[in-house]
């Protein structure tokens, strides 16, 4: 039991060293200890669960030790800076003003193949219109365009659009979702009014129905099965 | 915050009830060796029903902690032993001094690697 429950403290932080020198590409959305946590958790558990010979005990203590040592990881760097910097990483600035930060590429083992497909899976084909490029510590790229080359909104037009605020589902697959329709501050009457208008017997006929903060209605059909 | 000292507690936990586990298989495997080593010397001295009577006792306190023994350590480990103590119960019943001995020898190191084999020690942690 102890021999396991060093082992483990040992084996976590080691890996959570190896993935913090493999670098922020390597993490995926996760930070570095959830992904650990991840990777390792369900190894745990596959093998007293197949093999009967050892007890499930072994299994169990592995996995309460990386609860524990998760939970108070994630807790220790949420107050501390230092801790967040040493476990998680720090972002990295890649592009800044058009102009590749080769330091920080070469830090991170990011590559310009890799710099030129991320920037092209949000939009940008031209490093040059990139004011900032920052690689996340969760491996994700956040590119922030120079002032000129954003698109125009709504605000810089002048204008002031009707905010339709957050639709609600009120019917979904053939079912009221009463909750909903009262949260929205309407009732059975409205309904059926609604239902009348789009020339629908019954809610069953329904796919989707959402109404938003403004009461603009969205109605679906069911299709007739083919 | 209550969920860290949730998390402390529990790893404090683990390790009281791993170093409780260390020192009672440490007292168990301790104490049924102490038996098997009497068990010898009577054999020895040609006592063979006390050597039987103090093997089936420290058999007997073997048996009585299966459970626990079977929940914390691997059964491979702990079945050896079983067939061990069967076989050396098999030898005291034929009165076959030598193979007795080499069976009994061979009972309590199964019995000490076990307790040795939770312990602390450099050699087991890495």
């Amino acid at each position: 039991m102890f021999i396991a429950l060093f082992r483990t403290v040992t084996l976590y932080l080691l890996i959570i060293l190896g993935i913090r020198l493999m670098g922020k590409r390597q993490v995926g959305e996760l930070e570095p200890s959830e992904l650990v946590f991840t990777l390792l958790i369900a190894d745990l558990a596959a093998v007293p669960m197949q093999d009967f010979g050892i007890p499930l005990i072994t299994g169990v203590i592995p996995i309460v030790t990386l609860l524990c040592l998760t939970l108070l990881i994630s807790l220790l760097t949420a107050r501390s800076i230092r801790l967040r910097a040493l476990l998680c990483g720090v972002p990295s600035i890649v592009v800044r003003d058009g102009r590749v930060c080769q330091e920080a590429m070469r830090k991170n083992r990011f590559t310009l193949d890799e710099l030129a497909e991320e920037l092209r899976c949000q939009g940008v084909a031209d490093v040059e219109k990139v004011k900032y490029a920052i690689l996340e510590t969760n491996g994700q790229l956040t590119v922030l365009l120079k002032a000129a080359e954003q698109p125009l909104t709504a605000a810089q037009a002048g204008l002031d659009p009707a905010d339709g605020g957050l639709p609600v589902l009120i019917v979904s697959d053939g079912r009221l979702l009463a909750d909903n329709l009262r949260r929205r501050g309407l009732d059975g009457n409205w309904l059926d009014k609604q239902l009348r208008q789009n020339k629908v017997k019954s809610v069953r006929e329904v796919f989707a129905l959402w109404v938003d903060e403004q009461g603009q209605v969205s109605l679906a059909k069911k299709e007739g099965r083919g | 915050m209550r969920k860290g000292w949730i998390a402390v507690a529990l790893l404090a936990a683990l390790i009281g009830l791993s170093c409780c586990h260390v020192v009672a298989l440490g007292g168990l495997t301790e104490e049924v060796t102490g038996l098997l080593t009497q068990a010898e010397a009577r054999a020895e001295e040609g006592d063979w029903a006390g050597a039987d009577a103090l093997t089936h006792q420290a058999a007997r306190r073997w048996e009585e902690k299966r459970f626990y023994l079977h929940t914390t350590l691997d059964h491979t480990a702990t079945d050896e032993v079983d067939l061990s103590f069967s076989e050396t119960l098999e030898l005291i019943q034929c009165q076959e001094a030598g193979e007795y001995s080499a069976a009994n020898a061979r009972l309590i190191r199964q019995l000490r690697l076990l307790g040795e084999m939770e312990l602390p020690l450099p050699e087991n942690l890495l």
